[in-house]
Parts: C-alpha cells; sequence; structure tokens
C-alpha cells in the first residue's frame, strides 16, 4: 500500500477535480451545440431565450 | 442593445473549397500535439508535477478554447484571431494579431521542419543506415531535409485543404494511436506491480511554483484550437463541427498526455540495472531524452519507435501550422491589410496560392538560417498574446454585438473562464520571460514592425469588412446614447 503526504494528497485531489470539470465542460458544450444547431434563430438573446426560458 | 442589425445568413459563403469534415478539423488540432516536454518537465517538477502541469495546462486551454469556439461558431472565416479582433476592436489591434499570428505559425512550421530532421537522421542512425558515413558529417544533412519537408508539406498545402485534412489526418491518428498505446502499457504495468506506484514519492519534490515554468513551456502543444479556427471557410457545417472539433482536440490531447507522462513514471523500475537513485531522478537527468529512456523500458524497441513517434508527430504539427499560418496571411491580403496578391486563389486548386508561398519563404528562410530555439520561445509569447486578446474579444463581441451575430455555441458560465484566462496566461508569459530573454527582445520586435507596416501601409489600404461596419454601428449608437442620457 503506498503512504501519501500532504501534498500527493492535494495533487491527487486537483487531478480528479479538474479532469471531472473538463469532462462536464465537454459534455455539456457539446450538448448546447446539438441544441443550438437546432433553432431558426440563433443571437444570444435567442438561445437564452430557448435554453433558460 | 439598441436597434437591432439583420441577423447573418446561416450559410457561410466561401471562395475556398468547403471540403473538411468534423474527423479531420480535429485530426488538425491534434496534431500540434509534440511529446517533446516530458522528460524536461519531470525534471523541473518531478513525477506529480508532470501528472499536475497537463491536467492544469488542459483545463487553461479548454478556456480559451470555449471562447475560440464561441467567436468561430459566430464568425467562421479563415483568418482566426485575426478576424475576431477585427469585429471586436478594429483595424489596428486585428492587424497586429494577424501580424503576429502568420509569425508565430510561420516559426512554429521551422522548429517542426527541423525537429523533423533531427529525428529523422537518428531513425537512420538507428537502423545503420549511416554507419558508413563519419556520425559528426551527419549534421549536414539537418538543413537539407528540413526544407525537403517543408516543401514537400507545402505542396501538400497547395494541392488542397482536403490533400491537406487527409494526410493531416492519417499521420495524426498513428501518433495518437501509438502514445495511447504508451499509456494503456503503463496503466496495465502499474496494475500488475503496484510497488511501481512509489516512483510518485516524492509527489512534488521541487515545490508547487515550478509548475509555472513548466506549463509554460508545454502549453504550446494545446493550442490545436487556434490551427481549427483557421478552417472556417474550408468546414462542412463550421457554426456546428468548428466549436466541437475544439473542444474535443483539447480533451483528447489533455487524456493522451496525462497517460503517456504516467507511463513514463511506472516505466521504470526501481533498482533494475542501469538505474541509479530514485526513478523519476534518472528519468529526468536525461532531460529531453528523457521520455525516451523510460519508454525503451516500458516496450521492446521504445526508443526506436518513440523516433518514429516524434517523426508523425513534427509532420503533423508542420502540416498544421504551414496551413494557419497560410490563411492567416490569406485574410490580411484578403482585406487590404497586406498587399492584394496574399488574395490570390489558385483558381484549379482553390488553395491561396500566394499567401502559401510568402509563408513558405519564411518558414523555409528561419529554418535554413536562424536559431530557431530562442526563436521558437518568441512564437510562444506571440501565441500567448494572441490569445489574451481573444479572450478578451468574446468578452467584447459578446455584449457588444452578441444579438446581432448568428451564434453555434455559447461558452457557459460568462465571463468567468474568458477573465480566469486572461490572468493565468499573462502568469505563463512572465514565466516564459525567465526562461529566454531573446524571445522579449524577438517579439518586440515583430511586433514594432507590424506597427510600422500598418501605419506606412495597411492603415491606407485595408478595406471596410462586415466587422468594420458593424463596429461603427455600434459606436454612433453608443454616441447617441450618451447624448440621451446627459
Amino acid at each position: 500500500m503506498v503512504s501519501m503526504d500532504k501534498d500527493t494528497v492535494l495533487g491527487i485531489v486537483i487531478i480528479i477535480a479538474t479532469l471531472s470539470f473538463n469532462t462536464f465542460l465537454v459534455f455539456y458544450s457539446k450538448k448546447m451545440i446539438e441544441k443550438i444547431s437546432g433553432m431558426k434563430r440563433t443571437t444570444v438573446r435567442d438561445i437564452f431565450k430557448e435554453l433558460h426560458g | 442593445m439598441g436597434k437591432e442589425l439583420p441577423q447573418q445568413d446561416t450559410e457561410v459563403k466561401t471562395e475556398l473549397s468547403r471540403d473538411l469534415n468534423l474527423f479531420q478539423i480535429t485530426m488538425m488540432g491534434l496534431g500540434m500535439m509534440i511529446v517533446l516536454g516530458i522528460g524536461n518537465s519531470i525534471y523541473i517538477t518531478g513525477p506529480g508535477g508532470v501528472i499536475l502541469t497537463f491536467t492544469l495546462n488542459g483545463l487553461l486551454a479548454l478556456f480559451t478554447a470555449m471562447s475560440y469556439a464561441e467567436l468561430s461558431s459566430a464568425i467562421p472565416k479563415a483568418g482566426g484571431t485575426y478576424n475576431f479582433a477585427r469585429i471586436g476592436f478594429g483595424k489596428g489591434i486585428s492587424f497586429i494579431s494577424g501580424w503576429m499570428e502568420w509569425f508565430a505559425s510561420s516559426v512554429a512550421g521551422s522548429m517542426y521542419a527541423v525537429t523533423f530532421a533531427i529525428y529523422t537522421l537518428r531513425y537512420f542512425e538507428q537502423i545503420g543506415m549511416l554507419a558508413w558515413f563519419p556520425p559528426r558529417y551527419s549534421e549536414l544533412f539537418i538543413k537539407p531535409v528540413a526544407v525537403l519537408i517543408a516543401l514537400f508539406f507545402i505542396y501538400i498545402n497547395y494541392r488542397g485543404a482536403s490533400e491537406t485534412g487527409k494526410i493531416g489526418a492519417l499521420i495524426t491518428v498513428a501518433q495518437t494511436a501509438f502514445m495511447i498505446f504508451i499509456g494503456i502499457t503503463g496503466i496495465i504495468v502499474a496494475v500488475k506491480d503496484p510497488s511501481r506506484l512509489q516512483n510518485f514519492k516524492p509527489f512534488l519534490p521541487n515545490g508547487w511554483s515550478k509548475l509555472l515554468v513548466t506549463m509554460g513551456f508545454t502549453y504550446v502543444a494545446f493550442e490545436g484550437y487556434e490551427v481549427i479556427a483557421q478552417a472556417g471557410d474550408e468546414t462542412i457545417e463550421p457554426r456546428k463541427n468548428l466549436p466541437k472539433a475544439m473542444l474535443y482536440s483539447v480533451y483528447i490531447v489533455c487524456l493522451t498526455y496525462i497517460a503517456v507522462a504516467f507511463a513514463t513514471i511506472v516505466a521504470v523500475k526501481a533498482g533494475s540495472p542501469g538505474v541509479t537513485g530514485e526513478p523519476w531522478r534518472w528519468i529526468g537527468s536525461f532531460r529531453e531524452k528523457g521520455f525516451g529512456e523510460a519508454v525503451a523500458r516500458l516496450i521492446p524497441a521504445g526508443n526506436f519507435l518513440l523516433t518514429l513517434a516524434v517523426i508523425f508527430s513534427s509532420t503533423s504539427a508542420l502540416n498544421a501550422t504551414i496551413y494557419s499560418a497560410t490563411r492567416t496571411s490569406y485574410a490580411l491580403g484578403r482585406d487590404g491589410m497586406l498587399p492584394a496578391v496574399f488574395a490570390k486563389i489558385s483558381e484549379k486548386r482553390k488553395t491561396p496560392s500566394m499567401a502559401l508561398f510568402f509563408t513558405s519563404v519564411i518558414i523555409i528562410s528561419l529554418a535554413v538560417f536562424l536559431p530557431i530555439v530562442h526563436v521558437a520561445s518568441s512564437a510562444s509569447i506571440m501565441f500567448l498574446f494572441l490569445f489574451f486578446i481573444v479572450n478578451l474579444s468574446v468578452i467584447k463581441i459578446r455584449y457588444n454585438m452578441g444579438d446581432e451575430l448568428s451564434y453555434g455555441y455559447l461558452s457557459p458560465f460568462f465571463p468567468v473562464f474568458p477573465v480566469a484566462a486572461i490572468i493565468l496566461q499573462i502568469a505563463l508569459a512572465i514565466w516564459l520571460a525567465h526562461m529566454s530573454l531573446i524571445a522579449w527582445i524577438v517579439a518586440p520586435a515583430w511586433i514594432i514592425l507590424g506597427i510600422i507596416a500598418y501605419f506606412l501601409y495597411s492603415k491606407k489600404h485595408a478595406s471596410t469588412v462586415e466587422g468594420d461596419i458593424r463596429v461603427y454601428w455600434k459606436k454612433k449608437e453608443h454616441r447617441k446614447q450618451a447624448k440621451l442620457t446627459g
């Protein structure tokens, strides 16, 4: 079993959190691109109206 | 926001041939991934630091990639950063952006051509083909081989975007597959022999501050989105495919680098023959060659295969940078910022032949005559300046023209990510200055030359484009509003 010091624990937490956040942003963005591609008008106002009501 | 202008046409018109698909442009972005920074990163920041370097760079690159994705989806034209700055800030700043982008991409192209030559000759040495030749004279071949490979990819770029995309995609697939293979092998080895995880102790032997140094010099591998932005005129369904390709390429590069860095650390077993001291110190002692030395212990003939991988990665990066530099100078010519000859399109191939010619002259001259290492550092600084301008542009354009442009993607949590990217990139640019003083002489010198060119030529000859009309119209509206509100 590998024992871990403070830097190791913090480093691993940062790596996992950052990768999870990256994954969330990429998949959220992909979903948004697909939604926007189905809209007729796509100004910022139109997109916000469609996505957030 | 005042009176609305008619929204842009959904279909984007172009004189260039529109035949690049999502896969091809994603591969263009991945083509910038070149695996030369791992050994040095281990030396500077240790075994945990190298993983943190690529993880944090992946996040920072994603922030800027989202800005590029939003702007490219709204303004999908060849020229990339130059176009965004033109619409966001007008002629002066946009010319300097294009001027910097053209030079930075050309210098990067020269660097990749020379890298290709060095590793190709090393490959021939490894297979014994240069045994008949005195070793010290093999150096004489570097420049001619660099010129030959540059000419080959210049010709491929002249043949057309489709050929560029196909050849580039093929090379990048081979390179990425090899990197993923190394990463998976490393994970399997660590699962079979968990004692190798002890190689990560101490996790950050030189402290947290060294991360900024390693992030600065490896950031160049993540900038594939800048190349993808140049393909706006030649991509099928650009509003949808450009943002997707940018985000996918950054994500894949990030995961690949982390897997490969992990494999490098666990590849070396402590106490195995030839390894003295802690494995990470042993790998780091080889500096840029450390990655190859480690992979040689992970996979039979690893060093040899790695040489091939670097040859692959340098050719795909060379291909991508020639493409990017050519499209930037074409866009400057198209808008009258550079002489009209830059905007000439080959009737047969539908490619910007004269922009390609002038770009080729810069790439080949730099490859032959200049000490490429320091000039390449100045290119990195200029890329960081460019990303700074893009992150500012995305904020200004969304607030000023968000209801006039047709977007294919909007960056979430706006404007948190562009602001964070601006702050972090300033920090990286400052740290790069610590690494190369010459870079901080070359970069400002090129910018001053650009300012002179702007006032002597571009300011008088620049044509008015749709972006200028919108900027002008907005300024007029703001003046009216100011008068009404006293």
